[in-house]
């Protein structure tokens, strides 16, 4: 049942559950639309997507069922995890802190994560990386990246 | 093509400032084909927002210079390393590395290069012969034509895909569905925002694919937390070019794989993968020399690479003329067009004529590139693969932050790029192929747009769709897809016992030469 529980079943559940909630709520939504005769409804084609989503996940989780196996892929969860963490914190702090603070630490702790020791290397890689990549985005192309707070840059 | 817009083309090529970027692009192109994990899309999913300071044609010649080296970019760690850098260079290490472990690598760089070549200029000399006629013959596709060829190119897209025809068509239905967040285009209602001022834009296109391709590539490193770094240490690359007469002999080898690749290309979904090993297989089973293959015969080589090659004009002739991408790098090239306001299809061709000839001329002027920059650079090519995998793939964090920010100065498009990054991994592990869901959420929109149009003009009356002969050939076709597994299940004995029989043949050729 573990293993059950854990296999691609979990995925065609979730996928399941979300296409109906989104069914639902977009008949709720078409209802309150106002169309034209004759036109076609906003939610009509979006409807019959979410109705093949249903349809396929729900085969797909018949079928994983049915074969009752699967189980966690073999995989270093903690990197993964780590790493997810790592992007997820430098994307909430990108605005607040601005680009320049946030990247090269995400690149950092991202390559030690990944197993690459020297923090020096590491390190120069990173600034390096991110200062090009500024100097091509802001300054030569002129697109705007979120500024560190109090320095404008 | 005319010889004014020939003409108008070369000078939007002559622009010292397009011919040095597309050089760079190039060399960028082969060195991230060239880092196994990432490939293609993720090179050109990358590049993309890095192009929304240049003109249209700067930035076509930029995408194309890169989707034409990644490919052959490859090749590299699969002679050198005998790891294919792409999934595209697989059918090169049958033949290639045997040919490095036997003292031949610049040989065998030589091959592949050139074949390379050959096989992009062929492609592209099919792309500008077929697009335009292909173009001219959509002006018969109403909204009901557009909707099936759409219908029947998701299809088969999704059955031809990795994994199962369920996983692949689901990946095209989430796709789709992603397109048609936001307003409506045609009633303005928000759909699927859930009060969410800033979904109501929809979602882009860029942060999605920076998102599935590129992050999720990160996390899957992760994930997997083995020691990838590639000991190239004790290869020596270069390059050296074999006498003619030893092309001459390979000349059937060549125009067959260049066909090959070019056909599979425009056909929707089949790719590069598909036809460098069919074009290997097809070379050693007509070859002469069929015993050598495995050890180190050019002509497996060739064949492999002139096919992965050709496989890029190919997949540009639905995209440029019908706006149908054929795989997932010719969905982002589509993507990028739209972005830098060109439409493809017929309007193109008539409108932009120039536009059309920059493209086929940039085409095969990044083939040209390619050949000069693969020349050159060969020799550094051992050393590009020592670069650790962890640093590459850290530099891709900041990279995609900054690529899905500067798409609209929005915080929702990093949050996509970073669901959509997480999702692909999870996606990946479920065995649900990832470039249905980016053709799929190109082709929503105009999929959507063409059916609510066909149901008002046929009065809401959806079986007066099949009175469209050239919809009634793609529904069809469509059908006779999704009714495949269903056959197979009926008749479980005949048709397993001749597929069986049919891949044991592939996979013993294939798996013979793997050794």
């Amino acid at each position: 049942m573990k293993k059950l529980l854990f296999s691609s079943a979990l995925l065609w559940m979730a996928f399941l559950a979300t296409s109906i909630f989104l069914l639902v709520s977009s008949f709720e939504q078409s209802d309150a639309t106002f169309v034209l005769p004759g036109d076609a409804p906003p939610f009509l084609v979006s409807q019959l997507i979410l109705t093949c989503l249903i349809l396929l996940s729900g085969s797909l989780l018949i079928s994983r069922l049915v074969q009752a196996s699967g189980g966690l892929p073999d995989a270093d969860w903690d990197a993964l995890a780590a790493v997810v963490v790592i992007v997820c914190t430098a994307g909430v702090l990108l605005k607040p802190l601005g680009f320049l603070a946030v990247s090269p630490v995400a690149a950092i702790l991202t390559a030690r994560v990944l197993g690459y020791r020297n923090w020096l290397i590491n390190a120069v890689v990173a600034v390096a990386g991110v200062a090009c990549l500024y100097l091509l985005l802001v300054k030569a192309a002129r697109l705007p990246l979120p500024p560190v707070p109090g320095l404008g840059f | 093509m005319d010889m004014s817009s020939f003409l108008a083309a070369l000078s939007l090529l002559a622009d010292p400032l397009t011919i040095a970027i597309m050089i760079a692009a190039t060399f960028v192109g082969m060195v991230v084909g060239a880092l196994p994990g990432l490939g293609t899309v993720t090179a050109l999913a990358i590049a993309l927002p890095l192009t929304f300071v240049l003109t249209a044609p700067q930035a076509i010649g930029v995408l194309l210079a890169i989707y034409v080296s990644s490919v052959f970019g490859g090749s590299i760690p699969a002679l050198l390393i005998n790891v294919p850098g792409t999934p595209q260079s697989a059918a090169t290490t049958f033949d290639g590395y045997p040919m490095t472990r036997k003292g031949h690598a610049a040989e065998a760089i030589g091959w592949a290069t050139i074949s390379s070549v050959i096989g992009g200029i062929f492609s592209m000399i099919v792309l500008s012969i077929f697009a335009p006629r292909l173009a001219a013959f959509a002006v018969r596709f109403g909204p009901v034509e557009t909707f099936a060829l759409i219908a029947f190119s998701l299809t088969t897209i999704a059955w031809v895909s990795r994994g199962s025809t369920l996983t692949g068509l689901l990946a095209g239905c989430i796709g789709v569905f992603l397109s048609m967040i936001g307003a409506d285009a045609m009633s303005g209602v928000d759909r699927y925002t859930f009060g969410n001022f800033a979904l109501s834009g929809g979602l882009n296109v860029v942060p999605l694919l920076i998102g599935l391709f590129a992050l999720s590539e990160v996390f899957s490193t992760a994930a997997k937390r083995q020691d990838q770094d590639l000991n190239a240490a004790d290869v020596r690359s270069g390059f050296k070019v074999a006498p003619f007469r030893e092309w001459w002999k390979l000349r059937a080898t060549l125009l067959r794989s260049s066909v090959i690749g070019t056909f599979l290309g425009i056909l929707p979904g089949v790719g590069a993968t598909a036809a460098s090993l069919i074009s290997y297989a097809q070379a050693r089973a007509s070859s002469p020399r069929k015993d050598t293959f495995g050890e180190g015969e050019p002509e497996g080589l060739v064949a492999s690479e002139t096919a992965n090659n050709a496989v890029t004009g190919g997949a540009l002739v639905p995209s440029l003329a019908l706006g149908i991408p054929g795989d997932a790098a010719t969905a982002v090239m589509l993507g990028a067009l739209v972005i830098h306001g060109i439409t493809p299809g017929i309007q193109l061709f008539n409108r932009n004529p120039d536009l059309v000839s920059f493209i086929f001329v940039a085409l095969l002027f990044a083939n040209l590139i390619m050949l000069v920059v693969g020349a050159m650079s060969a020799h550094v090519f051992s050393r590009i693969l020592k670069v650790p995998n962890a640093l590459v793939m850290a530099m891709i964090v900041p990279l995609s932050l900054a690529g899905s920010y500067v798409i609209r100065f929005s915080m929702i498009d990093v949050a996509t790029a970073i669901i959509a990054g997480i999702s692909g991994l999870i996606l990946r592990y479920a065995g649900v192929p990832l470039a249905p869901i980016v053709i799929g959420f190109i082709l929503g929109a105009p999929l959507e747009t063409s059916l609510r149009q066909g149901l008002i003009i046929t009065n809401m009356q959806p079986l007066n769709f099949f009175t469209y002969p050239i919809a009634d050939v793609f529904f069809a076709i469509t059908l006779g897809v999704l009714l495949w597994p269903l056959v197979k299940m009926i008749r479980p004995k005949a048709v397993a016992g001749d597929a069986d029989s049919q891949s044991k043949t592939t996979s013993t050729e294939l798996e013979g030469n793997e050794k």
